[in-house]
């Protein structure tokens, strides 16, 4: 590691919260007097927004970005705003040329089919080829599975009325009364709780109307009135 | 006792100890306010232009009473002030936990629009569509892969372009926030009205 890329590490941890107060201080004189200085720290928030909207941070320094960058609106539209550049600067490589969609698209359709060829079995059990060719019901009340740290994608029919989200708390306490609010990928609420929730168990059920929920990345916030909120991600998915 | 208030003569002693030139000083002024607001905003406090404001009034307050703040560094002075008020920020009783049920009546907002509806998605394009050649191809190759992968290319893109890795980074950073500036001009303007000529 070079003498810049350790100093890069170290922003990057002043940013996060993770220096200890003398460091802190030290890098504060740094920026408040030379504007070199104060640039580098700029780039480097930006930076952690942009890995942060395409998943590239570990789970702790995702937690300490969320409890230091997303807690107010400002950071939450700053980050909307970084994930539409960001999806727009994904290596443009070859996908966009048409010739390569349709080598795609023809090794794809390779694929399936020796995977038909393959899962069909012998040709004298019509179970087997009836069950490969029934189609699976969509679940009419999807639920979602939220833990921290890990990005989930939800399938919701058009017709489903309600949406649930089973949350992992981010620790065990009875009495919390956990306040919940769903905003899009762009920062927009969607959906909040109308009244705290308590759970006497680690694990929190919220029934939500789905008819409303567009095909989107989602963030649930968690908060308890203190401390630093826990948010938590998911896809939701339509025909 | 009455409170200290900032008046447009304390102000003008502020910046006349910044500097002679009130120009100059005016700048100096604005580039400290941007640094005290990410200062504040970086130890985590909410709420970092009150903060800013609190730490100015302060620093007016003690040039009003004939202190010497600084010579040379009004940095220094300004920064010790600024650590004083984050460290009250957070000892501040405001801001223990507010029980939630005194909290307002939640809203539901109505649902998002579709995504192609989405105003930015054309913006961007407009906006990516601006930017120079070479300016588009640093996004893209210093945004590309992973980890080492990402650490090498990005010291290779340096080393092509003659600069030090830091220099790379902060010309990348004014790059995204030239596009993220146009998108914002470009979503605040009406749909059918075309971007000024360049």
């Amino acid at each position: 590691m070079t003498a810049q890329d350790d100093r890069q590490d170290e922003r990057i941890r002043y940013l996060l919260g993770d220096v200890s107060e003398e460091d802190a201080q030290r890098l504060e004189a740094e920026y408040l007097e030379e504007d070199g200085a104060f640039d580098a720290l700029l780039a480097a928030e930006d930076e952690l927004f942009f890995d942060y909207a395409r998943g590239g941070l570990s789970d702790g320094e995702r937690r300490k970005f969320e409890a230091r960058f997303l807690h107010d609106d400002e950071g939450r539209r700053r980050l909307a705003r970084t994930r539409v550049v960001s999806k727009a600067l994904r290596p443009r490589s070859a996908l966009r040329r048409p010739s390569v969609w349709i080598g795609l698209a023809a090794a794809a359709l390779l694929v399936l089919a020796f995977w038909s060829i393959v899962r069909r079995g012998p040709v004298d059990d019509p179970d087997r080829s009836i069950a490969a060719v029934t189609p699976v019901p969509p679940r009419a009340n999807p639920v979602v599975v939220l833990t921290p740290g890990a990005e989930a994608r939800v399938y919701v029919p058009a017709d489903a009325p309600t949406l649930t989200l089973e949350i992992t708390l981010p620790e065990a306490r009875p009495d919390a009364p956990w306040q919940l609010v769903l905003s899009t990928a762009d920062g927009a609420s969607v959906w909040r709780s109308e009244n705290p929730i308590r759970s006497a168990v680690r694990t929190l059920k919220v029934e939500i109307p789905a008819r409303g929920l567009a095909e989107d990345e989602y963030a649930l916030v968690l908060s308890d009135g203190g401390g630093a909120p826990a948010v938590y991600g998911f896809v939701l998915l339509r025909d | 006792m009455s409170r200290w208030v900032l008046s447009q003569e304390s102000f003008d002693r502020l910046l006349s100890v910044l500097d002679p030139d009130r120009e100059k000083a005016a700048l100096r002024y604005e580039q400290m306010r941007r640094k005290l607001a990410k200062f504040f905003q970086w130890r985590g406090c909410s709420g970092a232009e009150e903060l800013v404001d609190e730490t100015f009034d302060r620093v007016a307050r003690r040039v009003d009473e004939g202190v010497k703040v600084w010579v040379d560094d009004p940095y220094s002075y300004v920064r010790s002030v600024a650590t004083r008020v984050a460290q009250e920020h957070f000892r501040s009783p405001a801001r223990k936990a507010q029980p939630l049920d005194d909290a307002p009546e939640a809203i539901v907002a109505p649902p998002p629009a579709a995504e192609e509806d989405d105003p930015r998605l054309d913006c961007l394009t407009e906006c990516l569509d601006a930017l120079p050649d070479e300016q588009r191809r640093l996004l893209e190759t210093y945004h590309e892969g992973q980890g080492l992968k990402r650490i090498q290319a990005r010291r290779a893109i340096a080393e092509g372009l003659g600069i030090p890795i830091n220099a790379l980074r902060i010309r990348a950073f004014r790059v995204r926030s030239g596009l993220m500036a146009c998108i914002d001009d470009c979503t605040r303007r009406p749909r059918n009205e075309s971007a000024p000529a360049a």
